[in-house]
């Protein structure tokens, strides 16, 4: 058993990963490990978005969609359609497979610009919907009263609640990491014309690389929703879809826990320095002018440095 | 509701168009002429409305006018130095970027004036209503459609007119060659980024006595202007043009027939034309 | 007969890069496309892998009609294709190359989990043996040399073993020495793989020495056909190419 451990540096790195995780949220106090919850989350968000950005080199523009698919749907199914938990939770999961799988399909129809354009576009129109079909969605106020799982429900337990999930997740998304679907997403990347005559559909290959990635990210809102204990549509936003963007950035997107680290980073100064300082914009803005001109390879490796992907 | 509501609508309508399209054209501007994509536009703009405010304050309207954009333009310099480890590389880190430029100005602009919205008066002589065809008409919706026809007129004379102008279209059309040819690009780049803001400024001063200025309509603006572009084509200045006066019309007449839901009109309007036509009313499909 | 088309055009606008070229290869045989440049030899070789469509025209493989498939379809039935200019996953190393391309072959695209004891690990290695970049298993691709890269190339194309081969201009850029290994190897997998080629090339030693038959293009037709010596001897093509090679 050690032995594996020892001979799997990732199983390992993780094993420790978790111990330590664990620990902190005995031993800090409440508001940090709050924070800790929604670090975790972000992560998974980040991860999933850099299942595109980083390993096929494509540019979703609007990757909070997913997030908000799976807050949303989870959030309405069980206030408006008063499901319980488990089947609310289920049937959010399955919405969102469906939403990607559409928006996908409509978005890879064109060149790779147009991808990033349309969807953009899509964030901007559910943005905009979400926001105006006030009767539905609660509007700015957002919906209130999302549950968490009754046996997790306070702080120090729901963080241990999300920790396993997001570690399942990451388990799941490092099995895929090191599979041959991997690596084709990276010849995507490095040379998508090559691949194609090798023989590989693009659009087909596209779309199933979206859907996991939404998938990851919808789990990711579902968990957003429990630890705010509503849907908001800043889930759904622009920013927020930037500020994922700037998260594989800062961390590095050659990486496969550099957009983890840049969640790390981002919430944690949007969160601490908005209770001391106020403004954290613009704080964020220098940090990604300084990660883009500096080091494009953002803190743990950048697109083109050597892949440790 | 009369004919002269709804002329007004269009009137407002195309009157916010045209500051669209002001801004989006120096966006597909510095998009044709050096691949680079200006998300920065929006709080440029919203710049360019707050230092109106200030000016207005000190000197008068017509001052502001002229000194906001240029201050505006000052800043897009700034920008442009910044972007030019980028050139040729991924729109991602362009986009970045310029975010993280807007990110800055955003929070400069609370520190700076506050996170109070602002407002000016209308300068008095603009402040009153027109007689057309025996119906009344804003003055100041038709003196901001005047001024920004001027600059948009002004922009075509500069382009097929002067030497700058060519030498901007000869760097759209080939621009390795126009580097061969011993000409100053970077200098050039830095001249079509700064107007392409120039111009953001100019909407911002136009538009500061008729909204509250407020530092969050940059993301707002941003919104709108992404959604003109992809509706006209990032790099076509005509597209620009109709797309930000057909959306200016939809939103005007939208929010006065359709309150609920008219906010959608753009956005549909975009996904429909870019699952018909990907590269825009007026794009050309890259081959 | 392993491909034919029929009347093949294409136009650019109202210039006509290929006009009405009927093409038949049988299988096994070593054909040779020469032709000044700009008779449209690789506009013909993208028309068939459809990387550009064909304004008019048919494209024939082992039987099917194959004119208007996309491109991978066409890839994966069998057609592999190098090009002019490398095309290789640069930010991927040399096996990471071929992996790909072994994993296109062996059906395991969509295959998201990996066992332990790859079995593609010794096919990769084969590959890499057999066209000589055993040594630089762990270099980045895009940091090879040019010779090494083109040999990549062919290496990447064969690992999906395909049926046909065309490769545009092999020994381009490459010694005359590092020239005759390429197409000696290219020749030597072909008849271990029982493999039909088509080859772009306009060094005419190359052509001569490897070629089965030569096909001759010039502003976009197929101007003459046949076995080296007739094409050698013939006139119409010594005042078309051969001449125009000597002025």
């Amino acid at each position: 058993m050690l032995q594996t451990l020892v001979r799997n540096k990732s199983i390992g790195f993780g094993v420790i990963a978790i111990i330590v995780l664990s620990g902190l949220g005995i031993v800090l106090p409440a508001y940090w490990t709050q924070l800790l919850t929604r670090v975790l989350i972000m992560a998974l968000f980040a991860s999933s978005l850099n299942l595109q950005v980083g390993y096929a080199g494509m540019l979703p523009l609007g990757h909070s969609m997913f997030l908000g698919f799976g807050a949303y749907s989870f959030g309405l199914l069980f206030i408006k359609g008063d499901l319980l938990l488990i089947p609310a939770l289920l049937a959010a999961l399955f919405i969102s497979i469906a939403a990607s799988t559409i928006v996908g399909y409509l978005c890879l129809r064109g060149d790779p610009m147009t991808f990033g354009l349309l969807h953009l576009g899509f964030n901007i129109f559910l943005s905009t919907l979400i926001n105006k079909w006030i009767r539905f969605t609660g509007g700015d106020s957002g919906i209130m009263g999302i549950p968490r799982p009754s046996l997790f429900s306070d702080t120090l337990r729901f963080y241990y609640f999300v920790l396993a999930a997001v570690s399942i997740c990451y388990i799941l998304m490092r099995i895929l990491i090191k599979s041959p679907f991997a690596k084709v997403a990276q010849g995507l990347r490095e040379n998508e014309e090559r691949l194609r005559f090798l023989g590989v559909n693009i659009r087909r290959f596209q779309l199933v690389l979206f859907m996991i990635s939404g998938f990851f990210a919808a789990v990711a809102g579902i968990l957003l929703a429990m630890l705010d204990k509503g849907v908001f549509p800043a889930y759904i936003s622009l920013t927020r879809s930037a500020e994922g963007l700037m998260m594989c950035l800062i961390g590095g997107m050659s990486s496969f826990l550099g957009p983890s680290l840049g969640a790390a980073i981002v919430v944690i100064i949007s969160t601490v320095t908005s209770t001391y300082i106020y403004q954290w914009q613009g704080l964020l803005g220098i940090i990604i002018i300084a990660c883009v001109i500096g080091f494009r390879g953002g803190i743990l490796g950048g697109r083109r440095t050597q892949s440790k992907l | 509701m009369q004919l002269v509501d709804i002329l007004r609508q269009v009137l407002m309508g195309i009157s916010s168009g045209m500051v669209t399209f002001l801004m989006a054209a120096g966006i597909s501007l510095v998009m044709s002429g050096m691949n680079i994509i200006n998300f920065g536009q929006g709080a440029f703009f919203i710049l360019g409305a707050f230092l109106c405010f200030s000016i207005v304050n000190v000197l008068n309207f017509w001052w502001a006018l002229i000194l906001a954009p240029l201050i505006v333009a000052g800043l897009g310099g700034l920008t442009e130095f910044l972007l030019r480890p980028l050139y040729g590389k991924s729109i991602l880190y362009q986009l970045l970027l310029t975010m993280g430029v807007a990110f800055v100005i955003m929070d400069g602009i609370r520190t700076f004036w506050g996170k109070t919205i602002k407002t000016i008066m209308v300068p008095d002589f603009l402040s009153s209503t027109v007689e057309f065809l025996g119906l009344d008409f804003p003055s100041y919706y038709i003196f901001i459609i005047i001024i920004s026809g001027f600059v948009a007129l002004g922009l075509w004379f500069m382009f097929e007119r002067t030497k700058l102008g060519m030498l901007f279209r000869a760097i759209i059309s080939d621009r390795a060659m126009v580097g061969n040819l011993g000409i100053n690009v970077a200098l050039i780049f830095s001249l079509m980024f700064m107007f392409g803001v120039w111009l953001s400024g100019v909407a911002g001063a136009l538009m500061a006595p008729i909204i509250g200025i407020d530092s969050q309509l940059a993301i707002q603006v941003l919104f709108t202007l992404m959604t003109v572009l992809i509706i006209g084509g990032l790099k076509s200045m005509r597209g620009a043009f109709f797309a930000a006066l057909i959306v200016g019309v939809a939103n005007a007449l939208g929010s006065m027939l359709l309150p609920w839901f008219y906010t959608l009109i753009p956005a549909v309007l975009m996904i429909t034309v870019l699952l018909i036509k990907p590269e825009g009313l007026f794009g050309k499909p890259e081959d | 007969m392993i491909l034919n088309t029929i009347d093949l055009v294409k136009d650019f606008g109202s210039l006509r890069a290929v006009n009405q070229v009927s093409l038949e290869i049988e299988a096994g045989e070593v054909r040779a496309i020469i032709g000044p440049n700009g008779a449209g030899k690789s506009t013909l070789l993208d028309l068939i892998t459809n990387r550009s469509h064909p304004t008019s025209g048919r494209v024939y493989f082992r039987g099917k009609e194959i004119s208007h498939l996309p491109a991978f379809t066409i890839a994966s039935r069998g057609i592999g294709r190098c090009f002019q200019i490398s095309k290789l996953f640069p930010g991927l190393t040399t096996f990471e190359n071929i992996q790909i391309a072994c994993i296109s072959r062996w059906g395991k695209v969509y295959n998201m989990y990996s066992s332990k004891n790859n079995v593609l690990d010794h096919k990769i290695m084969n590959i890499l043996d057999s066209i000589g970049l055993d040594k630089i298993v762990y270099e980045l691709a895009g940091t090879l040399s040019y010779g090494d890269q083109r040999r990549l190339e062919i290496g990447i194309t064969l690992a999906m073993m395909p049926t046909l081969l065309l490769l545009d201009e092999p020994t381009a850029g490459v010694s005359r020495s590092e020239g005759n290994d390429l197409m000696r190897l290219v020749k030597k997998l072909a008849t271990e793989q029982a493999l039909t080629i088509i080859f772009i090339e306009h060094d005419m030693d190359m052509v001569f020495n490897y070629a089965d038959k030569i096909s001759v293009m010039h502003q976009g037709q197929v101007i003459a056909t046949g076995k080296p010596d007739e094409i050698r001897n013939n006139n119409l093509v010594q005042n078309v190419y051969l001449g125009e090679r000597a002025s």
